[in-house]
């Protein structure tokens, strides 16, 4: 493989999915490997709400929506300056697709949505190890992740992909680099 | 005039207007009379916990960039919405203030009406929308007071204020009420008050 980073025309893509489906993980790898910055809802949340214990639901549910659109804030500095972004979130409700829609259309620049699934028991052990690397998600058992995943909605639309993360992450990488390759950089 | 306190059980509230339309002054004079905790925009986006919005001389360069005006706008917003569930939560209604410039932003607004009903059940909807219009030939007096008062305001000129006008979108639903603030205030929080009568809470007996 060549070690050179595959350039991007300013665009936003997103990583959507259910807790511990491997969103931040494909983010990552793709901005070593491509010009994209990678910005995860969680980093965002971080940020403004600096502590780990769960709200309410109600405000759990605003406190959610905050970080999402801070999170495209942040992207949109990258955007103004002609760079491509991925922005990693569960994407669960339709209000945070219709701001998500909206940081592209303000932009004027395409966007690409994968949404991230995984078998079962891939999750089920993605939960063993985190927790056994003391690293654990705040989704740390199969019924909490059962739950979340009951709630997620199907994301529908043209510029929709499902990613079968069970798969490796290299066979995932190829697939987004193909759906990804009209939008790359000319020279 | 009564000087008692117009007591209502949780609702949401919203005024929204182009700029000058009077959203501030209403918001102030209803929460004077009222338990309505008013968080006017102006305000929530700037005690933000990371800088969101650059110095006030600044601002207008700032949100000449489309997709940072909308980042910023909808962030404050959300932010506003998370501040206000926490009053929710503890049995006060909420009364917000924004320019809801386009349409658009009104989604996160009856997104967070939508959760507030889901969660805390109120047999309707709690969520009510005053469309604050300040007639056109108002607008010059009103830049000179703003300008007077010294209010850190980016919007300082006829000009700048009537471009906002004719970009704001028309907002309309169910759950939207048109006030026209080139009357008194007086009229103005009447015809309020009376819109938002459901939401009373029963008088002690």
């Amino acid at each position: 493989m060549s070690l050179a980073i595959v350039k991007f025309e300013p665009c936003v893509i997103a990583f959507a999915g259910p807790p511990l489906v491997g969103k931040s993980t494909l983010g990552r790898e793709l901005s070593k490997k491509t010009n994209f910055e990678f910005f995860d809802v969680d980093d965002a949340r971080w940020q403004i709400f600096p502590r780990t214990e769960r709200l309410p639901d109600f405000r759990e549910d605003l406190a959610m929506l905050s970080s999402y659109t801070f999170n495209h804030f942040q992207a949109a500095e990258s955007l103004i300056k002609g760079i491509p972004v991925a922005v990693g979130a569960t994407y669960s409700r339709e209000i945070y697709i219709l701001v998500l829609r909206m940081l592209a259309d303000s932009a004027g620049v395409p966007l690409r949505i994968f949404v991230l699934e995984a078998p079962e028991n891939v999750i089920e052990e993605r939960i063993r190890k985190r927790t056994t690397e003391g690293n654990p998600s705040v989704v740390n058992t199969i019924e909490f992740a059962r739950e979340v995943r009951q709630r997620f909605r199907p994301i529908a639309g043209s510029e929709v992909t499902p990613i079968d993360t069970g798969l490796s992450i290299a066979k995932n990488m190829e697939q987004i680099m193909n759906i990804l390759e009209p939008l790359s950089r000319k020279v | 005039m009564s000087l008692e306190i117009v007591e209502f059980k949780p609702c949401i509230v919203a005024l929204a207007g182009p700029p000058l339309s009077g959203k501030t002054t209403l918001g102030g004079k209803l929460s004077e009379m009222t338990n309505l905790y008013f968080f006017d925009m102006d305000n929530v986006r700037r005690c933000f916990p990371v800088q969101l919005y650059p110095d006030p001389d600044k601002e207008r360069d700032f949100f000449r960039n489309p997709v940072r005006r909308y980042a910023a706008i909808l962030t404050a917003h959300a932010y506003a919405y998370y501040l206000a569930s926490e009053v929710l939560e503890n049995g006060e209604p909420v009364l917000l203030a924004a320019t809801y410039s386009h349409p658009s932003y009104l989604n996160p607004l009856r997104e967070f009406a939508d959760l507030y009903r889901r969660v805390n059940q109120p047999a309707e909807s709690a969520l009510r929308i005053f469309v604050l219009e300040a007639p056109e030939e108002s607008l010059a007096s009103r830049v000179d007071q703003r300008v007077s008062l010294r209010d850190e305001t980016t919007v300082n000129t006829v000009e700048h204020a009537t471009d906002l006008r004719r970009r704001f979108g028309p907002i309309e639903g169910e759950d939207v009420c048109h006030v026209n603030t080139g009357l008194s205030i007086e009229e103005n929080i009447d015809q309020i008050l009376a819109a938002l009568t459901v939401f009373r809470k029963e008088p002690a007996v």
